[in-house]
Formats: C-alpha cells, structure tokens, sequence
C-alpha cells in the first residue's frame, strides 16, 4: 500500500511529503498518522538539521478531508461522530511535534494550501512558496472555526492579522500570502520553487544543529508554542462548531 | 453626534461631531449605545462624517472641568467601555478611518476585526502633550502591532501615515473610495455563518488577548494621571493656545 506520508533523508535535510495526490493531500487521519509515522521515524535520523514538508503532485495539503468531518453517511460523511475530534487532534499533535523538533522546519507550499493545511505552513518555521499558490483559510465560508492552527496564525502575523485573514476567509494568491506574512520568502514561479527550497534548505543546513536547536527552543518558550492544553482546547472548539447543523449542511453541500 | 443607519445586514455607525468628530462623555455614551444596540444586523461598520474620524477627547470639555478632572475620567471611562463593546460584539465589526485618527480616535481601531482607511489618513496617540496617558489603548493596540511599534507609538507623539499604518499592521487596507471598499468587507462578513465568525473571533481573542483584566489595567494606568498638576496645567495651556 502506498505510504500516505514519506520520509526521505539525505545527510543534514530531510523531506516529509505528503503522499495523497489524487485528494490534494487533504488531511484523513490514516494520512496523519503517516505523518506522525515519519516524525517518530526522524527521531531516529541522527544530524537531520532542517525538515522540509512539502506535498506530493500539484497540492500542498487541501486542510481536513471534508469526508472524515461530515458525520452523516446518507450525506457522504463517515457514520462516526467522534472522528472529526480524533481528527483534530491528531493535526493539532502533529503541528505541536513539528515545532518541538531541534532541527528547522521548512515548509515549501508548493501549491494549495488551505485550512488546516495552511495552518500546517505557519506552524513550520519558514514559509517559501511561489506567486501562483493558492493559500488561505476559508474555514469560516464553510460555517468552521480554525481552532487548533489559529494559534500558529497569530503567532506568525500577529493576532491584528490573523484576526483580518481567519475572518474573512477565502483564498489569496502566494503574492499576496508574502504581504501578510504567511509565507516568508517566493519562487516566481512553480518551477522555481524547487530552486528555491534546495537554496534555503541547503543554508540553513549551514547552521550548528545545537545553535539551531537552542535557538529554536527559546523562541518557542518566548511565545508559549508547546502549550499543548491550548492546542486541545481549539481541537474541542473546532470539532463542537463543526457538528453544529449549520457547518454540516454546507460541508454537504460541497462533496455532494 | 452619533448618527445609526442601516444597510442590509450592516449597521453603519457614523461619528457626526464637526468639526473633527472630538469626543465628549455624551458623545462616547451616544456611541456605546450604538454599538450595543439589540437588532438583527449581522456586521458593523464604524465611519466617520466630516474632515477626519476623530482628533480625540474633546479639548473644550476637559479645559472647563473642575480641579480632580471628573469629565478626563469620564472620558477615559467611557473610550475604554467603547473599545471594550467592539470587541465583544457579537458580529463582526469593520472601522474605516479617513483624515486624523489621534488619541482617543485611534483607540477606537483596536476594538475593530478589519481596519480600512483612505490613503489621506493619519494615526497616532499625542495623549502625553497634554499629560493624558494613553495607556488605556495599550493592551489592544499591543495585539495588533509588533512590541517595538507599540511602545513607539504610545510614547513618541509623532503620527504616521496610512502606509506606514498598513505595514506595522495598524490598518489592513488602504483603499479609494473608502467607504465603498469598507462596506463591501462589512457586506461579506456579514453574509459569512454567524456562529463560525462569532467562534472564531472569540478563539482570537482568547489566544491573543487582551484579557477583561489587562483591559481594566490599561484604563486604571490612564486614570491615574487624571486630576495630577502636569495634566491641568497642560490642558490649560493647550485650550489657551487654541
């Protein structure tokens, strides 16, 4: 069976993709748990000092597999109404992990990244991406609440920004993703971004792995990252504002 | 002085004191009303008639009070339980700013989800000038800009331009004409699921801050320069010079 999530290393870089193509890399909790898969897997790849995620085909990640958060099966959901939190919870443990990790994280959105997917992007140190990505959070069009990433977005943009992108919803152009500060740096193009993602990577590879982990631990103390309770709490949130009528009939509305 | 109309599922709140939309204790109460007012409308859009949104406290009012500065309290009180409403509005709520924004008028953005303004407009807290401090502002505005900016801004009394507002992330537009682009943001969050936008902004703030009570600390930090020799005699001179 092809492995939802993999894990490639080579001497200081490593790269997690996420394996789902045909559904844009949408986050289904067999696809989180490949993912964590790959984060116990780099425990173990001593010298690792920057991990790049990244999405396999033409998506970064399309945020939460809409078919594991529609709790009615008559509605092309999946029959189980506890799903969705273990869903939430298992992306909110999943970004928690990655921003603990020593080595420094990349993410290189090398086209769509919505919702929790975008989420994912700002939880990741860095942010490159290329003027034609589409990255956004338009959980609130569909009657959600991101909950367990809002705190990367405050974080990242601070809450003035984030409160202006995670309200108003939709999608914005990588372009426009830089002015905001979701992404750091772009490729002009698609075809650049790999260019771009060996550059960096390959710098911040040039770092001292204890400097880079001493670094990365302070920042994360300075701005309470690893508060885990929060992250639990936004999953609760999430997934009670998702089971409301109102969110279920749009989310059906949209896979019908 | 505060003028309430409707249109579709927003409220339009209107400052409508000329010449420069000062604040008074009635004025601030008027406003407070305004946004707490209980129908059915799904977004606010808080803007301002005249040639700019607001200079502030209202000089006229506080250089005729008695010597403990009862009306500065008020004042002070009432900004404070202003930005407080906006924030804890139920629907989203949208400023847009033209011309000045000082002071006690450039309080009023931190309460806001979305801040628009013309490219004309001006921002900027020179409070201490007449030895009022703006501290009342500092917890909201600490969450929409950078600490660096934050502490510039609240203690040098030089203002700033739109564009420079937009890029410390004071303001998340500059847009001609601006009550259009205003009132087409108003427009979309209102037409958004109420609850997911209500969840959300309540999850914001929760992350972010501020809390009810580094709110109340920030108004008490203002309230206690109010009735001191230094905020009397530079009001007084400030009215004289007028």
């Amino acid at each position: 069976m092809t492995k939802l999530a993999t894990l490639t290393t080579n001497g200081p870089t490593a790269t997690l993709a996420l394996n789902r193509p045909d559904a844009r890399n949408a986050c289904s909790i067999e696809l989180l748990d490949a993912a964590h898969e790959c984060v116990d897997e780099l425990g173990d790849a001593a010298g690792v000092r920057v991990l790049t995620i990244t999405g396999t085909g033409r998506a970064f990640c399309a945020g939460m597999d809409l078919k594991q958060v529609i709790i009615d099966e008559a509605k092309g959901g999946c029959g189980d109404p506890e799903l969705p939190r273990r869903l939430l919870g298992s992306l909110g443990r999943f970004t928690l992990r990655l921003r603990a990790l020593p080595c420094v994280t990349l993410a290189k959105v090398n086209g769509a990244a919505i919702g929790g997917g975008c989420g994912l992007a700002c939880c990741c140190d860095i942010a490159i991406s290329h003027a034609d990505a589409k990255l956004g959070f338009p959980e609130v069009d569909l009657g959600l609440c991101p909950a367990v990433v809002a705190p990367w977005v405050v974080r990242k943009l601070g809450a003035g920004r984030a409160r202006k992108v995670l309200l108003m919803g939709g999608v914005m152009s990588g372009t426009d993703a830089l002015e905001v500060g979701i992404v750091d740096q772009l490729a002009p193009d698609r075809d650049g971004l790999d260019a771009l993602a060996d550059v960096v990577a390959d710098r911040l590879a040039k770092g001292g792995p204890h400097a880079l982990a001493a670094t990365k631990n302070l920042l994360n103390e300075l701005d309470g990252s690893l508060d885990a309770a929060l992250i639990e709490r936004g999953a609760d949130l999430s997934a009670s504002v998702l089971a409301r009528h109102e969110a279920q009939e749009i989310l059906a509305a949209r896979v019908r | 002085m505060i003028r309430v109309d409707r249109d579709g599922d927003v409220r339009v709140i209107t400052l409508d004191n000329p010449p420069v939309n000062a604040m008074t204790p009635e004025m601030l109460d008027a406003l407070r009303a305004a946004i707490d007012a209980d129908d059915d409308a799904r977004a606010i859009l808080l803007r301002a008639d005249h040639t700019c949104f607001s200079a502030g406290f209202d000089l006229k009012a506080v250089a005729d009070d008695a010597a403990d500065q009862p009306v500065l309290a008020a004042l002070l009180r009432g900004l404070s339980s202003v930005v407080r409403s906006l924030r804890s509005n139920p629907g989203p709520v949208v400023i847009a700013s033209h011309g000045a924004a000082l002071a006690g008028g450039c309080a009023l953005l931190g309460g806001a989800d979305v801040v628009v303004c013309s490219p004309d407009a001006t921002f900027g807290y020179p409070a201490a000038l007449i030895g009022v401090s703006p501290a009342v502002s500092a917890p909201f505005l600490r969450c929409s800009v950078n600490d660096g900016d934050a502490r510039r801004l609240l203690l040098d009394t030089k203002t700033i331009d739109a564009a420079e507002a937009h890029r410390l992330g004071l303001v998340h537009h500059v847009a001609e004409p601006l009550r259009d682009e205003a009132m087409q943001i108003a427009r979309a969050l209102a037409s958004k699921p109420a609850h997911a936008v209500r969840a959300t902004s309540d999850w914001i703030t929760t992350i972010s801050g501020p809390t009810d009570e580094l709110a109340r600390r920030g108004l008490d930090a203002s309230l206690a320069c109010v009735g001191t020799e230094e905020a009397r005699t530079r009001i007084e001179n400030a009215a004289r010079r007028r």
